[in-house]
């Protein structure tokens, strides 16, 4: 606990990045609700809303069309992903003044370990104040941050203040800081953990902490691991300043629900061979393919496997989905959205040949 | 809880086999300790990290019955410093254990036994295998094993057991390994496959290093090996393990006889220039001997001829050259048999006249 207890992390998480950074750079939409994505008519969904269009409800995800049913006013911008991403490498060169432990999850949020910091700041706190004055005053935008002694942490308190926030978990207030949050704010717990976890009757971190390490392990396998020192606060994951690609993906949402299983067969093949071909181009092989789907209901569904042997094969990403999609609702429900992704590189020997191919 | 022990280093291999199995840091503090338990006239030490626990019972003498647990750490480290004389372990108040030995006296902290995690014991039916049988097969595949942590499938050995076989396979998706022996007795019903981690592999070999006949008992998702000293308890491996029947080539043709040592000690030679990014090695195939060869830019070149005991073949083929050596010594024949088809199909590497161990390598592509 003391080594934990010295490591000084900040999560910043950009405030309604893109609408915030179409509104810097047209004044006409400033203190206008913003939605950044496609157009209503072409099935669009919300990249980003800006937070006089949160006030009505909006964000980001959601179909343009219910957005603009919510909040009529709204003005649409068109999706400017490169310039995101110009925008984000200047916000990372300001934290790279600070320290080069800079891990991006997205291109509007990172962790920082500062604890050794360039400036030789001693507060973390001080740290992050300087650095959210640095991105309003160089780059007229806001962010919100959150210090404490872990990633876990760090990430929990960018979301308490938001926008332009500043929260601080220090060690000994941990405890309190978590006893009453909804678990479902545990990395890892998605919807069907959840449920799970509901269905024992935990709902709050302070509950899930009364569960025995043994019983979260059988429960959950290894992630159960993960619950049990979240839910304590530790998390002794190092922040990573790789910024190499954890994995490839390309998706498609439908102008209209798909409910033949050959219409879907089409899309998978073009799927991936777009993907395929991402990864040739990038020279990587993947083990693990996932499928996404997302049902008339809106609701998103992702069946994975790991297959002996890494792959960029355009066929065997796809055969691999064609299973995939079998062990989905598809055929009974139809399909909005279909996406498919690889992961998990294969780092070896380009000479070595492989037995499962 | 009063205990002693005379034999020093039987209590020190059981406690260092339990270091092995304790949890590190970051994780329960009790699962980094080891329990001591004193009952029913038997002492038995355990440890456990939730997925292998192994319990072992120790010789000694019991002065008051009790248990206790202590960091294995601490306890294994103690113990081995200690002189060969008689060592008295006992509790006292606030679970401090106190060990005393010569004129030395150590006191550590210890944790009640109330939360340490049940272990399990041998009950229902359960099968059994000769001891040295069952070494033998992980050791003759153990090391075709995966240790990427991205393949958790492959990071264990697969054990199928059928009626008429008993069979361990490795394999890290380049290389593979297969021993095979009799059936178990009794022999299971119907055929059942279990993949088990290579971290109980080892302890395994380490638990019953020395026992005769070990007995193996299949739960929902554990499995359990015992003799009458130990239980090893281990989780299974979730996840379907490759289909590793269809790709043993069955139609190699070139076959080559060579001397074992006399290959081994080419190999082990020649390796030394190969590349240190790829390990490549080359094999030039001819009628009557082989060309083991390697070369690293900036570093230099080596080959060395094998004489074949015999051969129909002539090929060029390249080989990760750690492979090829761990395979081939882990064969216990005279004579090694190595089965080609082309440079780009899997070999394999067989003992002469028998038919209870086979490795697979896939070549690497011959470097232009």
């Amino acid at each position: 606990m003391d080594e934990e207890s010295r490591r000084k992390i900040i999560h910043i998480d950009l405030d309604a990045f893109f609408a915030s950074v179409e509104q810097r750079d047209n004044p006409e939409l400033r203190g206008k609700p913003v939605l950044v994505g496609g157009k209503p008519e072409e099935r669009g969904v919300v990249a980003a809303a800006s937070y006089e269009a949160r006030r009505f409800g909006v964000h980001s995800a959601m179909p343009m069309k219910t957005a603009v049913r919510l909040c009529r006013d709204a003005v649409i911008v068109p999706n400017r992903i490169s310039h995101y991403r110009h925008v984000s490498e200047q916000i990372r060169e300001i934290f790279r003044k600070y320290t080069d432990l800079v891990e991006p999850i997205a291109l509007d949020e990172c962790f920082l370990d500062v604890t050794q910091n360039k400036r030789g700041m001693p507060y973390a706190t001080e740290v992050a104040k300087s650095i959210k004055a640095q991105i309003r005053t160089e780059l007229s935008l806001t962010a919100s941050a959150g210090v404490a002694p872990n990633k876990f942490l760090a990430k929990m308190a960018s979301d308490m203040d938001k926008p332009d926030g500043l929260f601080v978990i220090k060690p000994h207030g941990i405890e309190v800081f978590l006893e009453n949050l909804p678990v479902q704010k545990i990395w890892g717990v998605g919807p069907v953990t959840e449920k799970r976890l509901h269905e024992m009757g935990i709902e709050t971190i302070g509950q899930l902490r009364e569960i025995s390490l043994e019983r979260l392990i059988r429960e959950f396998g290894k992630v159960g691991g993960d619950f049990y020192h979240f839910a304590r606060g530790v998390d002794d994951r190092p922040v990573h300043p790789r910024e190499e690609r954890k994995s490839i993906s390309r998706e498609t949402t439908f102008a209209t629900d798909l409910f033949s299983t050959e219409k879907m067969k089409a899309q998978l093949r073009q799927l991936s061979e777009d993907v395929a071909q991402c990864l040739q181009a990038e020279g990587l092989r993947g083990r693990r393919f996932t499928l996404k789907v997302r049902y008339p209901n809106l609701t998103i569904q992702t069946r994975s496997q790991t297959l002996p042997a890494a792959s960029a094969d355009k066929e065997a990403i796809f055969s691999t989905a064609v299973d995939l999609l079998q062990k989905t609702e598809a055929e009974q429900f139809g399909v909005r959205l279909l996406g498919v992704g690889v992961s998990h590189w294969d780092e070896e020997n380009p000479l070595q040949l492989r037995l499962f191919e | 809880m009063e205990l002693l022990f005379n034999e020093k280093e039987d209590f020190l291999k059981s406690i260092q086999v339990l270091q092995g199995v304790a949890a590190g840091r970051n994780t329960l503090p009790i699962l980094s300790n080891v329990l001591i338990r004193a009952a029913n006239g038997q002492i038995q030490i355990a440890a456990t990290d939730l997925e292998v626990g192994i319990q072992i019972a120790v010789p000694g003498t019991i002065l008051d019955e009790g248990a206790i647990t202590v960091s294995a750490k601490k306890l294994a480290e103690i113990i081995r410093e200690l002189p060969a004389e008689e060592i008295k372990l006992s509790t006292t108040a606030n679970d401090r254990v106190e060990i005393a030995c010569g004129e030395g006296v150590y006191k550590i902290i210890g944790l009640p036994d109330d939360d340490f995690p049940d272990l399990p014991s041998i009950q229902g039916d359960f099968f059994t295998i000769d001891g040295e049988v069952l070494r033998s097969m992980i050791h003759r595949t153990e090391f075709s094993a995966s240790t990427e942590e991205t393949r958790y499938f492959l990071n264990g050995l697969y054990f199928y057991l059928t009626p008429e076989t008993t069979k361990v396979i490795a394999t890290d998706g380049r290389r593979l390994a297969i021993a095979s022996s009799d059936t178990l007795t009794p022999p299971p019903q119907e055929p059942v496959g279990v993949i088990i981690p290579l971290k109980a592999v080892r302890e395994i070999t380490k638990t019953f290093a020395e026992s005769a006949e070990v007995k193996i008992c299949l739960r929902d998702n554990q499995i359990i090996f015992a003799d009458d000293d130990a239980i090893l308890t281990s989780r299974l491996v979730e996840g379907e393990y490759p289909k590793y029947q269809q790709i043993i080539p069955k139609d190699n043709e070139i076959h080559l006889t060579l001397n074992l040592e006399r290959t081994l000690g080419a190999l082990r030679r020649v390796a030394l220039l190969s590349n240190p990014k790829t390990y490549s090695i080359r094999l030039d195939i001819e009628e009557n001997s082989v060309k083991i060869s390697a070369k690293t830019p900036e570093l230099g070149e080596a080959y060395e001829t094998v004489e074949l005991k015999s051969g129909n073949g002539d090929i060029q083929i390249a080989f990760d050259a750690r492979f090829l050596i761990e395979a081939v010594r882990h064969i216990e024949t005279e004579d090694v048999l190595l089965e080609l088809k082309d440079s780009l199909s899997a070999a394999v590497l067989k003992p002469v006249g028998k038919t209870d161990h086979l490795c697979l390598i896939m070549p690497m592509r011959l470097e232009s």
